[in-house]
């Protein structure tokens, strides 16, 4: 099954073109920043409204090694880890109030730490064009890979597949294992689990610090395949749309993130699909912007009330509902094994 | 003050003149308990005596402002709660639901995480030292699974189980890592009879197969005063007699407590 996946994941490239194919790639970059908000607030419970707070920090060390040491060291192999790194001591610094607070008040530090990081952002981005002279569009080099420069869309496309595949197997495991445990069982019940033996401020910090690292890596991903450091890229609506994206794709589970972020990302070109295919009048696209956001809005609304689980319950609900047939619950029998 | 126990030497669980104020509130007032080695000791008391507050001092959650708790010989007043766990002190809670969304053996897993010595981010390889931590362990939780006699309800979401059978399971979440000394927050409130009977029959195994410890809150005193070694009775923080469930239950505060005569 999962080979069969990846297989066809292998040839999409040859059957579709680089329009459908760019799209792709952003789900791909989206995938990991929401697997990244998944392991803190799905998991860990930490509501975070800092996503793009952790984004602009991975986007910032794309732009230091491509600018700062030089193109040659805009490798994947070194800006990876690095922005990883980077994500994580951000993440463990946005995470230290989390210690002494809980609910709403992380969730605002978390709001505070990314006005911070933006801030700081911005800044730097003056220096830049000021002392560096680099213009106001700030350009990367493309990323390098030992063999290959990742520069078509097509060779995006297999880096991309290949991170998000890494990242999803990565977070399952730690999800599967004590690590995954630990933090659902704090997002429940903090004081039941420091009894049960599991250090909780420490494992609150690691869920900040493994969330901010995946959003760190999706960030130097998204800098290097914009070619640019834009700081305005990432606004506190991006930070919405990751925590829709765990929302509507089921909090707490790897494969709900994924089916989220590809739904938050191509929602919008579904609905510029549905315009043009029904030939709308031309106010409609004039209020485009407008329309996706209310839509946006509507569906998490809908989600919320009728489907908490997200996309993944809905998902299980289809599955159970052909697996069972014609039965509405598992038979009796089958329960005494 | 707590005296008469002969049998065992040296006690597991020693509460020594604790004392714990909520504010103003006097929760517990020189509470002295020893829990010895093989012995299953009953808590009784109304409600608001300060029974679960006992058990928050000696887990940590609760800090005493003066006393200790001295565990297998060891002082760990003050210390984390998570640290007083690695010391081999586990409870059970009064509602079992809070880790619901777990499968029973993922809760049980969970239980286990002490003895799981992998770093967490080994976690991440689908393979390696953190397999075959997990898999060692599991053995473990499938003895625990076996011996609670919960094997049909193995992969079952543990929200979805009789609530009998979470308390079962809760039981069998603290039992996991080996502990010296249980704490149990009543593990029998809200069963029916034949649950009761089914919690006391594991409980008293636990006490003669694997010789623990137990502080045992109780409010069913029928079947404290059947199954403990001894009691100790608690009223507004306060110890008003300790000993033999049978003396214990005749004791006139013990009797006034309960039952409200005119003092």
């Amino acid at each position: 099954m999962a080979i069969a996946a990846l297989v066809a994941a292998a040839i999409v490239p040859f059957v579709f073109d680089t329009y459908y194919l760019s799209l792709l790639n952003l789900v791909f970059i989206a995938c990991i920043g929401a697997i990244g908000i998944n392991i803190t607030t799905g998991y860990a419970g930490q509501v975070n409204l800092g996503q793009a707070g952790f984004l602009l920090v991975g986007e910032f060390v794309a732009g230091a090694i491509a600018i700062h040491i030089g193109a040659i060291w805009a490798n994947f192999w070194i800006a990876a880890p690095a922005a990883m790194i980077a994500g994580a001591a951000v993440g463990v610094i946005v995470g230290w109030p989390a210690l002494r607070v809980r609910g709403l008040y992380v969730t605002l530090a978390t709001l505070a730490a990314f006005f911070v990081i933006q801030y700081l952002g911005l800044r730097y981005i003056e220096y830049l064009q000021q002392t560096l002279k680099t213009g106001i569009d700030i350009k990367l080099s493309a990323l390098d890979l030992l063999f290959m420069t990742v520069s078509s869309e097509r060779s995006w496309y297999y880096l991309l597949l290949s991170v998000t595949v890494v990242v999803i197997v990565a977070a399952t495991g730690l999800a599967h294992t004590k690590a995954g445990r630990a933090w659902q069982a704090l997002r429940e019940h903090e004081l039941m689990t420091e009894v049960m033996g599991i250090d909780v401020a420490h494992y609150k910090l690691i869920a900040f610090a493994v969330g901010a690292s995946l959003a760190s890596l999706a960030g130097m991903l998204f800098g290097f395949y914009h070619h640019s450091v834009n700081p305005e890229a990432f606004t506190v609506e991006v930070s919405v749309q990751y925590l829709a994206m765990i929302i509507i794709g089921g909090m707490g589970s790897i494969a709900g993130a994924v089916l989220g972020a590809a739904f938050v990302v191509l929602i919008p070109y579904g609905l510029e699909w549905v315009l043009d295919t029904f030939n709308a009048p031309s106010q409609f696209l004039i209020y485009f912007s407008a329309v996706r956001l209310g839509v946006f809005a509507f569906l998490m609304l809908i989600f919320l009330l009728l489907e908490p689980e997200g996309l993944i319950g809905l998902w299980e609900r289809i599955r159970r509902f052909f697996v069972l047939w014609p039965f509405r619950f598992q038979p009796l029998e089958e329960k005494r094994r | 003050m707590i005296t008469g126990i002969t049998e065992p030497s040296q006690p597991s669980l020693q509460v020594a003149d604790v004392t714990v104020k909520f504010g103003g509130l006097l929760a517990l007032d020189n509470v002295t308990v020893d829990v010895p080695t093989p012995y299953l000791v009953g808590l009784i008391g109304p409600n608001g005596a300060g029974k679960t507050t006992l058990i928050n001092a000696i887990t940590g959650v609760a800090k005493p402002s003066s006393g200790h708790v001295v565990i297998d010989g060891k002082d760990v007043t003050g210390k984390a709660p998570s640290q007083i766990a690695h010391m081999g002190v586990a409870r059970t809670f009064q509602l079992p639901q809070a880790f619901g969304h777990f499968t029973v053996v993922e809760t049980m897993m969970l239980g286990a995480h002490m003895m799981l010595k992998y770093p967490w981010f080994a976690g991440v390889l689908p393979f390696g030292w953190a397999r075959r931590e997990e898999a060692r362990v599991l053995e473990k939780v499938e003895e625990v699974i076996d011996f609670l006699e919960l094997e049909r309800y193995r992969d079952k979401v543990v929200r979805t189980l009789p609530y009998g059978v979470q308390k079962l399971v809760d039981l069998g979440r603290a039992l996991v890592p080996n502990p010296q000394v249980l704490l149990l927050d009543e593990p029998s409130t809200g069963l029916t009879r034949e649950e009761k009977e089914n919690m006391a029959r594991f409980l008293l195994r636990l006490r003669y197969e694997r010789h623990l410890a137990m502080l045992w809150i109780e409010h069913d005193l029928e079947l404290i005063t059947d199954l403990a070694d001894r009691l100790v009775a608690l009223c507004f923080g306060q110890v008003i007699a300790v000993g033999e469930p049978k003396e214990v239950m005749r004791t006139p505060e013990v009797v006034s407590a309960y039952v409200g005569a005119a003092s």
